[in-house]
């Protein structure tokens, strides 16, 4: 009896010597228990969603000609595709929330190129990681809040920027355009400082030497040099903002864009709501692919 | 420094002034008008705290404040695991499908927020049959966390030099114990950076909660947006820029452990290096 008493401390050393051997000899099934977990919460949750957008958005609502209440119909058909596409405003808002996201895009880029520039450099190295940090710092205030001070600032009733400068674009979409500019912009900032940075200086100064002016220098050896960052950047600003409505309601007056309208039915009309929300995911593969054929989504 | 002269720095040290200035303005209103003793947002009549003492009487604020940090800590928790799983998977192994599992998390990362939102909702709502609640609200937050965790996670662990695992196996650790002792606490301010992340953007996000939250689960964003409707109110300034202070102390006590955790790491690294 003696001579079977069992050290526990070894079993549990064994059984752990033995369970990480068989792991080793078989790196396939380390693998499918590493990944398991993550596929399958990915697949359910992110392609079944997706999946469940498609297979909704094909069902409709059809009026009972003797009741009230619309029945549902779970048969596929094109009908509220066929409604975006018949109705003027549903296109207006579209090509609307498309210009925004564009015009955030380039508002963005054109402060964010030389902001990046000044950071990576021009300031001290001790100020660099400092700016980095003053950079993201308002990313850590609430989105909501950020958006509610934009609202006390456009406010063209006693807001900041009338009481200061005397005009204020005052709420609609260009204060709309405005504050997600705003909202996305270390977005921008961040991935061209971080190009900017892995830019040797010495290509700067041998495109000065060889006697380019600072316009050709930025043109011929920073833009292309800058590329990837700056679709990095673009595809950020451009998302985000093709996918909010929540700014729209607060700062747009009643300006809508597409979230606006996806918000507003999905309670009521789920189907046509996720008929409609299709096209910013058609819009994003589109940006996508544009994106990869210009060569710059290796880097990501 | 001729390129200094020749890209005149003057003028970018002026523009990126004004950006800054433009950064930190709508905050800075935020924060003073929260002190404001009249109740407008908008013009100054003398300091008063009254805003924020009137927050700790107001239940539905506090209950959804819980909601949020209740959301953000099971969300942060789940993501953290799978994410960093799916960074080490994607880091360590070649399979088949690794590069589609990569395009999958990346798509997942720059898909516009209401299209995750609509479509969780259709899945829970149509073909899962839950109704929505907080546990919607947790699930959909795992969900876009995990994406930020493995791309955080992963930067870390591609700059990770794969002969200190050997060096481990060469000194008699099991592949389990390597593991333990030397890959995770390598990876472990990336880990922590990624969870970090996960917690703040739980804690903001807005949109996909308003698609997956149910009665019962009103969330701090949600709570401040509805009371938006009744008006600009300077109790929501005290409110926001409690949010703000408490984001920017988490982000120190973050920012302090990486810090500590990566000059460890680093130690770890030299010491290997002496041996």
């Amino acid at each position: 009896m003696a001579t079977t008493t069992i050290d526990p401390v070894n079993v549990r050393g064994g059984l752990r010597r033995r369970l990480s051997r068989v792991l080793y000899q078989h790196p396939r099934l380390r693998l499918a228990l590493l990944l398991g977990g993550p596929i399958v919460w990915l697949l359910v949750a992110y392609v079944g969603s997706l999946v469940a957008l498609l297979v909704t958005s094909l069902y409709h609502y059809q009026t009972d000609p003797t009741g009230l209440v619309p029945r549902l119909v779970t048969s596929p058909s094109t009908t509220n595709y066929q409604r975006v596409l018949d109705a003027g405003v549903y296109r207006t808002v579209a090509f609307r929330t498309i210009g925004a996201a564009l015009s955030v895009t380039v508002i963005d880029l054109l402060i964010a190129l030389p902001v990046a520039f000044y950071m990576a450099k021009i300031a001290r190295p001790w100020a660099r990681r400092a700016l980095v940090v003053a950079v993201t710092m308002p990313l850590w205030a609430g989105y909501l809040v950020k958006g509610y001070a934009w609202r006390a600032m456009l406010d063209p009733a006693g807001g900041v920027l009338h009481e200061v400068f005397g005009h204020s674009p005052g709420f609609g979409l260009s204060g709309t355009v405005v504050t997600l500019s705003y909202l996305w912009l270390p977005y921008m900032i961040i991935p061209i400082y971080a190009g900017l940075e892995r830019l040797p200086n010495s290509l700067l100064e041998a495109s000065t030497d060889l006697g380019a002016k600072a316009g050709r220098t930025f043109a011929r050896i920073v833009l292309p040099q800058l590329r990837p960052s700056i679709v990095a950047g673009s595809i950020f600003t451009f998302a985000l903002t093709l996918g909010d409505f929540y700014m729209a309601q607060i700062v747009g007056g009643t300006t809508q864009f597409i979230g606006n309208i996806v918000y507003r039915e999905f309670s009521a009309n789920l189907p046509f709501a996720a008929a409609y929300a299709t096209l910013p995911i058609v819009v994003m593969i589109v940006y996508l692919a544009l994106a990869r054929s210009s060569g710059a989504l290796e880097e990501l | 420094m001729s390129t200094k002269s020749a890209l005149r720095p003057r003028y970018l040290k002026l523009h990126a002034a004004l950006v800054f200035a433009f950064l930190f303005a709508p905050i800075v209103v935020l924060v003073v008008f929260s002190f404001n003793k009249a109740k407008s947002g908008t013009s100054w009549s003398g300091f008063s705290t009254r805003w924020y003492s009137s927050l700790a009487h107001n239940h539905d604020a506090l209950q959804a404040f819980r909601n949020t940090l209740k959301v953000a800590f099971i969300a942060t928790l789940f993501a953290t695991v799978i994410g960093t799983l799916a960074a080490f998977a994607l880091t360590r192994f070649r399979f088949r499908g690794r590069s589609a599992y990569s395009t999958l998390i990346f798509i997942s990362l720059v898909m516009p927020e209401i299209v995750m939102g609509i479509s969780l909702t259709a899945f829970f709502r149509r073909f899962a049959h839950v109704d929505l609640s907080i546990r919607t609200v947790i699930a959909a937050h795992i969900t876009f966390c995990i994406a930020f965790v493995v791309v955080v996670v992963k930067a870390r662990l591609t700059a990770f030099d794969n002969r200190l695992v050997e060096a481990a196996a060469d000194l008699g650790a099991t592949p389990f114990q390597a593991f333990l002792r030397v890959v995770l606490p390598l990876a472990a301010p990336g880990i922590f950076a990624g969870a970090m992340l996960a917690f703040t953007i739980s804690l903001d996000d807005v949109v996909i909660t308003s698609f997956t939250a149910g009665p019962g689960s009103t969330t701090l964003p949600l709570y401040i947006f509805g009371q938006l409707r009744f008006g600009v109110s300077p109790s929501i300034n005290a409110l926001s820029t409690i949010v703000l202070l408490s984001s920017l102390v988490l982000l120190a006590i973050g920012g302090y452990f990486s810090v500590r955790a990566a000059r460890r790491g680093a130690g770890a690294i030299d010491a290997t290096a002496l041996g």
